[in-house]
């Protein structure tokens, strides 16, 4: 727009000008529409959508026909003791999960980043942290059931070993099982952007600390742990909120006996119950944007930032 | 001077804190790996549905391709139609939007809105979109809304894979281009293109596997269709003989897709 108005204002300018010179600027222009038109149409096509539910969660109605009168119904109807009970319970398991991932998960990330040199194992390694997010989740929950059933492999070990009289029964279809079957899917996600921000930490800052005088455990509270807490925020983030919609792990192995949160949404579909489930997937978002304001308080007073962009560059 | 520890190279872990530190981080792995191996291990099990591996037997794979069995190949169809369709929109849009982000200002705040829905649990987002096209719009869902889905989850991903070649891209190539008269078509296929290949074909297979193996969005979207990954969990669920086969049937995809990301991740790390 601007190149076309200045060559319009002064031709005789632009005509001057080095054809170089004049059609420079108009490049990143075009460039810069596509963008704009993209991310107009992301907003528009893919965030509207999901803000919309802070709407229709207010709304009545029956099926997919929404009256146009605001209502608080359909959080009463999420509050009753059936529907609150697993809610509740998802967030138990969640945040017990998010913890027992940091504690697996900060260890391992910093000694993969800083305890090992570059070569085959480190790249193996992280390879196979990356594999997992694009496999099948449902094909590899499944196959804990005949591990852990009832006449399961383990089971059947314990029996035939006489260490235990009977077969187990709370193996499968209990939180034990629930719990299991997420700790390893959700691993990576905690590890990986951990790993990446304790890379970025200059190895000479942990050298200078330690020929300062610091014990490892100095060096690691008060160097290392304050540069990699963006990377365990987004560690936090990555395992805790999409955990909170796990459909996988509580209807395999939860088997109808452990509902989440997930099942929450798949009953009231059923039902119909449209603003209800809307009004379930509102509290989900409101938890996301209450875990990311927190951290980025959190982040704001140790007055780190992470600049993603110059993270790949390394 | 203190002689510096082999396997530290930066002087935090001790030899005790280290393997501290690997056995936690195996233990994980250990619980991320075994379900993988198990299912391809209890594959060639006859009776899979106890979890164990003997006797062996190749009655599952074969049984996948006769008669009523081999209802699985409507379905893997659809998953690589839409897989292909998702692998490339998402290239598409990625590259146009990650060749332009690193130059401009407001990039923090553009990329937080791109990559804010690879956190959202994947159930919130199709339900999401069943109630805004199909509640609010009126639109019948189907194809194009597993399609729109399956983009949302792969285009972060995408996008991710394209900045990482594109952040270290040197924009002094293209003006150097245009002082030898390239017009932008040509400075596009003959300098930017190959700079970032590496980027634009993972992206391309990571896009594709993402959509392939996607289950949580597509449940409430799918309208009448049936992916490959739904029909594994309907199948899974149901109790039925059924379930045998689906262990071979995992353990193919699951191999293969292995296979793809195998591919892509050296190619990504190769342009480092």
């Amino acid at each position: 727009m601007s190149v076309a108005s200045t060559s319009l204002d002064s031709p005789a300018a632009a005509a001057a000008a080095r054809p170089g010179v004049r059609r420079r600027p108009l490049r990143p222009s075009v460039d810069r529409a596509a963008l704009v038109v993209l991310t107009a149409l992301w907003a528009i096509g893919v965030l509207l959508p999901i803000l919309s539910l802070v709407v229709i969660s207010v709304l009545q109605g029956r099926g997919l026909s929404f009256l146009w009168t605001v209502s608080l119904q359909p959080y009463a109807d999420i509050l009753v003791s059936y529907r609150i009970e697993p809610v509740l319970r998802t967030l138990r398991i969640v945040v017990v999960i998010t913890a027992l991932e940091f504690v697996l998960g900060f260890p391992f990330a910093l000694w993969l980043a800083k305890g090992l040199r570059e070569g085959w194992t480190k790249s193996i390694l992280i390879v196979l942290l990356i594999v997992p997010f694009f496999l099948s989740p449902a094909a590899r929950t499944i196959v804990w059931r005949p591990i852990l059933g009832r006449e399961g492999l383990v089971n059947i070990l314990l029996t035939s070993t006489n260490l235990t009289a009977e077969p187990l029964d709370w193996l499968l279809f209990t939180e034990f099982a629930i719990h299991l079957g997420l700790i390893g899917p959700y691993f990576p996600s905690m590890v990986l952007p951990i790993f990446i921000s304790v890379s970025l930490i200059d190895d000479e800052l942990i050298k200078a600390s330690r020929d300062l005088g610091a014990t490892p455990m100095q060096t690691l509270r008060t160097v290392v742990l304050p540069l990699a807490m963006p990377g365990i925020a987004a560690g936090v983030v990555f395992t805790a909120v999409p955990m909170l919609g796990d459909n996988i792990a509580s209807t395999l192995l939860g088997g109808g006996q452990v509902s989440m949160i997930a099942e929450g949404f798949d009953d009231l579909i059923r039902a119909m119950n449209y603003p209800a489930a809307a009004a379930l997937g509102t509290t989900l978002l409101v938890a996301f944007a209450f875990l990311a304001l927190c951290i980025r308080f959190v982040l704001k007073r140790l007055g780190t930032g992470f600049d993603i962009f110059e993270g790949m560059k390394g | 001077m203190r002689r510096r520890p082999r396997h530290d190279p930066a002087g935090i872990f001790t030899g005790p804190t280290a393997a501290i530190a690997v056995i936690l981080g195996a233990v994980a792995l250990v619980l991320l790996y075994a379900p993988i191996a198990g299912l391809a291990v209890l594959s060639f099990s006859a009776r899979p549905l106890t979890g164990i591996p003997w006797p062996l037997t190749l009655d599952w794979y074969t049984d996948l391709f006769t008669g009523e069995d081999a209802r699985w190949i409507g379905p893997l169809v659809t998953s690589i139609g839409i897989g292909l369709l998702v692998s490339f929109l998402a290239t598409a849009a990625a590259l146009a939007i990650g060749r332009v982000m690193p130059l401009i200002r407001r990039r923090g705040g553009l990329l937080v809105a791109y990559l804010s829905v690879l956190v959202l649990p994947g159930i919130l987002v199709g339900i999401a979109v069943l109630f805004f096209y199909r509640g609010l719009l009126d639109f019948r869902t189907g194809f194009w809304s597993v399609v729109l889905v399956h983009f949302v989850w792969a285009l972060p991903f995408a996008l991710l894979c394209i900045l990482i070649v594109t952040v270290r891209f040197d924009h002094r190539l293209l003006e150097a281009a245009t002082d030898l008269g390239a017009n932008k078509i040509r400075q596009f296929i003959d300098i930017e293109l190959p700079l970032l290949n590496p980027g634009i074909t993972a992206s391309a297979f990571f896009s594709f596997l993402l959509s392939f193996n996607e289950l949580p969005r597509t449940l409430y979207t799918r309208g009448g269709i049936t992916t490959l990954p739904y029909y594994i969990w309907t199948a899974s669920a149901s109790h039925s003989s059924a379930v045998s086969l689906i262990y071979a049937l995992s353990a193919i995809i699951m191999v293969a897709s292995f296979v793809i990301v195998l591919i892509a991740t050296r190619v990504l790390m190769r342009s480092r």
